[in-house]
């Protein structure tokens, strides 16, 4: 995953949007991405956080085989060009003494174009909620795992 | 909402490039087909209503950050 696009960029263009929405928190279309310090974690904020925010992390180190396909229709409204436009998180649960990440609906920026999008991967819909460890080996399960069915 | 009587093996057609077409009723289960551009996302609606789920626990768990690095430091259980 490319780690040079600063998602922060300037104060302007300070905000994603999200076109449709997040399911489940419909209202809010425009966030913000800020790093919580000392950890790999992002906090996701709503505009003078007059709403809920969301807990996000990078799911590559800690899932290296992750990945999925953007399709074209995502693409568009992505409007992406280059694929080093993009980062991709996916969003954290707390649930008791234990995280979880959702693999199945990544959320997918385009740094460049201020765009961003909940994905939905059926294919994984059984990793809605897989448990964050510290990164690195051993792998986990919803690591390298091929899509199947859908 | 329009609604349609179809039978095994009838379709229907939504638009120019949408064909939804009943295969088969086995008791209370009817398995559909779906032709579609594969621009357009097509999944179950509970997957939908999951990720909702899912994203409104992450929102309430965006209230406790402070969390986050200590129980990450612990292997999952």
């Amino acid at each position: 995953m490319p780690a040079t696009v600063d998602l922060k960029d300037t104060e302007v263009k300070k905000y994603f949007l999200f076109p449709r929405g997040l399911p489940g928190l419909e209202g809010e279309k425009r966030y913000c991405v800020e790093a919580i310090p000392g950890n790999p974690f992002f906090v996701m904020l709503q505009p003078a956080e007059s709403g809920p925010g969301l807990i996000l992390v990078d799911p590559f180190p800690f899932f290296p085989g992750y990945c999925f396909e953007l399709e074209e229709g995502d693409r568009r409204e992505l409007q992406v060009e280059k694929e080093e436009d993009l980062v991709v998180y996916t969003t954290v649960t707390i649930e008791g003494r234990q995280l979880y990440t959702n693999l199945a609906a990544p959320v997918v920026f385009n740094a460049v174009k201020r765009l961003a999008k909940q994905i939905i991967l059926p294919e994984r819909s059984d990793q809605l909620r897989v448990p964050l460890g510290p990164p690195g080996p051993p792998e986990r399960d919803g690591g390298a795992k091929p899509g199947k069915e859908s | 909402m329009l609604v349609l009587t179809r039978k095994p093996g009838e379709s229907i057609v939504i638009g120019d490039d949408i064909v939804i077409k009943v295969l088969s009723v086995e008791g209370e289960s009817i398995r559909i087909g779906i032709t579609a551009p594969r621009a357009l996302p097509v999944y179950r609606q509970e997957l939908l209503e999951a990720v909702r789920q899912e994203n409104l626990r992450a929102a309430l768990s965006a209230e406790q950050p402070e969390k986050l690095a200590e129980l990450l430091k612990k292997p999952g259980e």
